[in-house]
């Protein structure tokens, strides 16, 4: 049985103290229960299933998720259920790198970053000051940024080694570097383009992805800042109950603004990199990776209540999506139908797992 | 409806040797309580006498009540509040529950709209809920149609009246109705209520205004420790009478406070105001010192806590600690200068349920654990036993979910919580509410030794013993305005600060 | 304090109703700008384009006042459309095709939408099943459910576009009732899209189960006590919400002739407009309230800003932007207003009278 919801128990009888230790070892490993289960299946699918390469295949296919999702890991345990305005923050953090990276890659990333950030401080803003409902005020977001983007380049994309007179016409910046500076025009875009789309061809000793070594890292940092700093443990007071910690002294509202820079600035980073895969900045990039995240944190262990779970799971979440994909391609199952498993195996885990606690007598699923 | 429910003067509702136990104590030990159609019946009694308890075995919560209840001479068994109901009871509690989006016609009648085959009778809908409305002379003056959120908290009060009497019931359960009224709400609220008992119906009045009490009510019954005191006409008894009853001779000796002298101005609190919740109060809180707040629910005791621990806003005034004036609303400002604010609500702004009892303990003083943005809980561990030890907190677990601990324990964890910070004024809302004695004993004793050690306590209780025996000086509030003060030299007992608490102002030593 | 009551009323009243507001000014400002808006073709496309986010919006509208949300939305109307086309090319064939003559294309079509119907009805009882009674959070159930069902769209349609043969259809429902200007937007389409809004209408405002929806959106605990089943009202509002979607998905792809697996990726996703409609027509985001009609006209209104956009020659870069920053500005106005509600919970009317006289007279005193 998997245990999503909770670490620990909500029950009132001391009775159920026992219980509760129980569901927090099956919830805080339940995802590598299920990891270990797929490694089984897995070994029968394929000789090659236990190779070295697989699992880099596995882990670089789920590098931008996992910056994803680490990041939205941060609202969610900050209880507010979710950030849709994911898809967008990374699209729009991939044209501004795209055109910032005439200037060199530090300034492209900075720059998507700093972009990242600046939204996630509005959501957190409204969001935390006013409570306004988080789903729906990041969709919102979500559709406002897709037609700032769409609206700036008139709906077109952007490719990094474009480098004509009328590319300067529109966009975010561009018209504007373009009037401030003349040079711009002389620089070798070529060189540069080359330069950022190698992002996501940079390889460590030959096969480890750039990619995969940063999404490593966006976790180990999320991690410590989640479980290690007086933030994070501010964050899961919030989390769990809002009123509560707002009054213990806590600047609920910052704490919530946090989580959301923290969740921009990190698809901000995955936004970046996506964008240096497909070479190609467009306002659709991002697609698609609000839902996956918040399936991988939910099968992480992460509950929507707030407060509860780890970066460790996340991690595990983002691993066992990566891991179904590999073994139903393995079968040779189409990556359509792959996705109506997927979605069927949340649904049924998120059912279940409420189903239980229910039992229990704690329903804050 | 009928104009006349029951013959006047009739037993209704008859109570016979009721008891309820709860955990630990006897909420209600075998009391008779009896309610004659077409009387006001006030039932009095300090907090925790078992009013409440009684009333919600009336209201069918319990399941496990001991004793016989009779409605019309029936024995009846009230053990799910869908039997009350049809048993002819009728509860009008102080939360309403309202559905603010809806209007008042769909709110009198959820469950129940009137149709004409499928088809909503809108008509006959409005038509109703102005019958219905007419009972509390509200017809004509509120549109069925408006919606709830437009209607002033009087009204709707009135409105859940209303709603009430539409089921006809035999006896209708008022608690504490008028404690956010205004007079004239008040007055209003009154006239409706004898209108309403002339036609027969019994009305049960939990009230501790007592001057209320003498305006409305006929009989008054008395519960003191869970046991019935005594049963009386109204107009056979004094105000004095009832206050002794209420309290009793007992003397409230098992934590006599020991004098001793307090030391400079800590806190100064200079015009505070709330718009609309407390107005222009002033004060002075010395170092060492236990200041007691007393007031009847309503009277913006809780509210002045908040604005002076930073958690709602100050619209004008000054708050100084020290001698230096402090930006309020900001509790982590007013957190670092050494005030903190123990919530009256500890499940849902008190402790974290699902969070254990070291991370609730802690939650308050993450920024002094950790090093630049590190956290380091180790660096707390020291003092926290100390706490775990001072405390008694049962079970030692400090891993434990606060959910698990028992009421008074949790309320431990929650003076521990804020005892962490190592304030300079503390302030206490209902510190000992809804725990078992021994814990009480324990947090008494601490609050005292927190004294000595110079730590400042604003105490706000509705506990008469604990705050008359507590403090050492005694500020009373009365609809949101600070209206005196009682000295410890001048004498104050539980007598005097209910009389003050209730507006009497030849009690006080200084009065405003 | 009556008049206090009256000037609330007119603003919760004036709010209830501003889409009827944004509606006519929009309107307005349309015929000055763009003096072809109210020509009879243009007014053709215009309400051709309402028709798929007005049926589709009628479940969500439900869900809403029911106090959830229905994220799946967009999944559900794809899956209406491929089934719709993918089952009648089936059951064409297997009914004889051409050779089968009119029998064979109308017991097609039936069908079809029957299995339309069938998936959207069955996806929305699952969702129904899992928030009412498994107690799943909405938002949860139904982000998994747009996956799978979006995966069993692709793999259903294999990623390709199914488009069929007959025209017989589409003829029927997109030719004009009567041929004359002004009227001619009145299709067979459109008028089963009014016969759905009146009759959801109706539902909502007429019957009981109606007001009983009302008031397990707006306070389910009050409404349990008060004997309503609020388990079986918040089930069926996600089992109407699938009905329309699919519905609505299935008449879009007729009149295309054809269905695509990601409609609206690149465009307008409907999830977008069904949403931004929803809340624009007023209907509360914690639920409790809300109307079909007014979410019809918030389409109405949006799809107006829509047409007038393209007649200055913007695309949907600029018709996402605008519809946006509506739905952002609402939001946030609905937010802001209950925030302030929430500050003054509980205070006394008293006390601020008195705080309103004193302030009078302090600044009369410091006035002289």
């Amino acid at each position: 049985m998997l245990h999503i919801n909770a670490v620990d128990s909500g029950a009132n009888a001391p009775a159920s103290i026992k219980k509760s230790s129980f569901s927090t070892i099956a919830n805080r490993f339940g995802v590598f229960l299920m990891i270990g289960a797929l490694f089984i299946v897995g070994a029968f699918a394929s000789p090659q299933f236990f190779s070295a390469s697989n699992f880099l295949n596995i882990l670089s296919a789920v590098s931008i998720l996992g910056m994803v999702a680490a990041g939205v890991a941060f609202v969610i345990y900050c209880g507010k259920y979710g950030d849709m305005s994911v898809p967008m923050v990374m699209a729009i953090s991939g044209v501004i790198s795209v055109e910032l990276m005439r200037y060199g890659l530090v300034p492209a990333i900075c720059g998507a970053v700093a972009t990242g950030a600046v939204i996630g401080c509005v959501n957190g803003v409204v969001i935390g000051k006013l409570k306004v409902n988080a789903i729906i005020w990041t969709l919102a977001m979500n559709f406002i940024l897709e037609g700032l983007v769409r609206w700036s380049y008139k709906g077109e994309q952007i490719y990094p080694d474009m480098a004509t007179e009328s590319t300067y016409q529109t966009g975010f910046l561009l018209p504007l570097m373009h009037s401030l500076d003349s040079h711009i025009m002389e620089i070798d875009l070529v060189k540069r383009a080359e330069a950022f789309n190698g992002l996501a061809q940079t390889y460590f000793f030959g096969r480890i992805p750039l990619m995969l070594v940063v999404m490593v890292c966006v976790m180990a940092a999320c991690y410590f800042v989640m479980s290690k700093t007086a933030y994070g443990n501010q964050l899961k007071v919030v989390g769990s109950s809002y009123d509560v910690g707002n009054m213990s002294g806590i600047r609920a509202t910052s704490v919530v603004m946090g989580a959301f820079m923290v969740s921009s600035i990190c698809a901000s980073l995955a936004g970046v990199f996506i964008t240096s895969i497909n070479k190609v900045g467009a306002f659709y990039v991002g697609q698609g990776y609000d839902f996956q995240a918040v399936t991988a944190i939910i099968l992480g262990g992460m509950s929507l209540a707030g407060g509860r779970g780890s970066i460790i799971g996340v991690f595990g979440g983002v691993f066992l999506m990566g891991l179904i994909s590999n073994i139903l391609t393995l079968f040779g199952v189409g990556t359509f139908t792959q996705k109506m498993i997927s979605g069927a195996i949340f649904i049924v885990v998120v059912a279940v797992n409420a189903r239980s606690l229910r039992k229990l007598g704690r329903d804050d699923a | 409806m009928s104009d006349t429910v029951t013959e006047l003067g009739r037993v209704v509702l008859e109570m016979r040797g009721v008891s309820k136990q709860f955990p630990g104590t006897l909420a209600v030990d075998n009391v008779n309580f009896q309610v004659k159609a077409g009387e006001v019946h006030a039932l009095m009694g300090e907090n925790g006498a078992g009013k409440s308890t009684l009333m919600k075995m009336l209201a069918g919560l319990f399941s496990d009540y001991t004793g016989e209840i009779l409605i019309d001479g029936e024995p009846v068994k009230l053990t799910s509040p869908m039997l009350a109901k049809q048993a002819g009871v009728a509860m009008i509690y102080q939360e309403l529950s309202i559905a603010y989006n809806r209007s008042v016609q769909e709110n009198v009648f959820a469950g129940q709209i009137p149709t004409r085959g499928k088809v909503i009778d809108k008509r006959a809908l409005r038509d109703m809920t102005v019958d219905v409305l007419r009972h509390v002379k509200l017809d004509g003056k509120v549109d069925p149609a408006t919606p709830m959120k437009n209607i002033s908290q009087h009204e709707s009060q009135l409105i859940e009246i209303a709603k009430a009497l539409k089921d006809n019931p035999k006896i209708l359960v008022m608690d504490e109705p008028t404690s956010a009224l205004s007079t004239e709400e008040v007055e209003t609220m009154f006239a409706l209520m004898r209108e309403v008992k002339s036609k027969g119906y019994a009305i049960v009045y939990i009230s501790h205004h007592l001057q209320e009490v003498f305006d409305i009510a006929d009989r008054v019954t008395v519960l003191r420790d869970g046991k019935l005191i005594d049963t009386c006409d109204v107009k056979d008894v004094s105000k004095e009478d009832l206050v002794e009853m209420m309290v009793g001779q007992k003397m409230s000796d098992f934590y006599k406070r020991t004098d001793k002298s307090v030391g400079d101005v800590v806190l100064e609190v200079e015009g505070l105001t709330h718009y609309g919740f407390v107005h222009n109060v002033s004060f002075q809180l010395n170092k060492g010192e236990i200041l007691g707040l007393a007031g009847l629910a309503g009277a913006g005791r809780s509210e002045l806590g908040r604005v002076i621990g930073g958690i709602d806003r100050m619209d004008a005034g000054v708050c100084r600690i020290g001698g230096t004036a402090l930006k309020t609303k900001d509790m982590c400002n007013m957190v670092r200068h050494g005030v903190a604010y123990l919530t009256e609500n500890r499940k849902t702004e008190g402790l974290n349920l699902r969070l254990t009892a070291r991370e609730n303990i802690f939650s308050a003083i993450i920024p002094k654990l950790s090093k630049g943005p590190v956290y380091f809980p180790r660096s707390g561990e020291a003092a926290l036993d100390g706490l775990y030890e001072s405390l008694n907190i049962v079970p030692r677990d400090k891993n434990l979910t606060a959910s698990n601990f028992s009421g008074g324990n949790q309320q431990k964890v929650l003076l521990a919580k804020w005892m962490a910070t190592k304030p300079k004024v503390l302030i206490l809302d209902e510190p000992t509410r809804g725990v078992d004695v021994g814990a009480k004993k324990l947090i008494h004793e601490t609050i005292e030794r927190l004294a000595s050690e110079g730590i400042s306590v604003l105490l706000i209780s509705s506990d008469l013993p604990e705050i008359v025996s507590l403090s050492d000086r005694i500020i009373v509030m009365m609809q949101g305005h600070l209206i005196g003060e009682m000295h410890k030299e001048d004498g104050f007992d539980e007598s005097k600060v209910l009389l003050a608490a209730n507006g009497e102002r030849s009690v006080f030593s200084v009065a405003y | 304090m009556l008049k206090n009551i009256n000037r609330n009323n007119l603003i919760s009243k004036g709010n209830d109703n501003r889409i009827y507001v944004f509606l006519a000014i929009v309107f307005i400002v349309l015929a000055f700008a763009y003096p072809a808006f109210f020509s009879s073709p243009n007014i053709k496309a215009l309400t051709t384009t309402c028709l798929l986010p007005i049926l589709a919006s009628i479940g969500f509208t439900y869900v809403m006042i029911g106090g959830n949300f229905d994220l799946s939305i967009g999944s559900v109307i794809n899956a209406g459309s491929v089934v719709c086309m993918g089952q009648f090319n089936q059951f064409f064939r297997g009914f004889g095709g051409d050779a089968g003559g009119t029998g064979a294309l109308v017991g097609a079509w039936a069908l079809a939408f029957v299995c339309a119907i069938a998936i959207g009805v069955g996806i929305g009882a699952l969702n129904g099943f899992l928030v009412a009674k498994v107690k799943v959070h909405s938002f949860i159930v139904t982000i998994g459910m747009l996956t799978a069902v979006s995966g069993f769209v692709y793999t259903y349609s294999n990623g390709n576009t199914i488009s069929v043969n007959s025209y017989a259809l589409v003829d029927v429902i997109d030719k004009s009732v009567v041929s004359l200007p002004y009227i001619e937007m009145i299709t067979p389409r459109f008028l089963v899209m009014v016969a759905v809004v009146a009759i959801f209408e109706f539902v909502l405002v007429k019957t009981r189960w109606g007001y009983d929806l009302f008031m397990v959106g707006s306070n389910k605990e009050s409404a349990f006590q008060a004997g309503i089943n609020t388990e079986k009202k918040v089930f069926l509002s996600f089992v109407i919400s699938g009905f329309t979607a699919a519905i609505s998905g299935a008449l879009f792809a007729v009149s295309m002739n054809a269905a695509v697996p990601n409609y609206g990726e690149r465009g307008i996703a409907p999830l977008m407009m069904v949403l931004a409609s929803t809340i624009i027509g007023g209907t509360v985001m914690t639920g409790g309230s809300g109307s079909v009609v007014k979410t019809a006209f918030a389409v109405l209104t949006i799809q107006s800003i829509f047409n007038g956009l393209i007649s200055m020659g913007m695309g949907f870069d600029a018709q996402v932007l605008s519809a946006g920053v509506l739905l952002g500005a609402v939001v946030f106005y609905e937010s802001f207003s209950l925030y302030r509600q929430s500050l003054r919970k509980g205070e006394r009317p008293a006390l601020l009278k008195e705080a309103a006289e004193l302030r009078r007279g302090l600044s009369a005193g410091s006035g002289t």
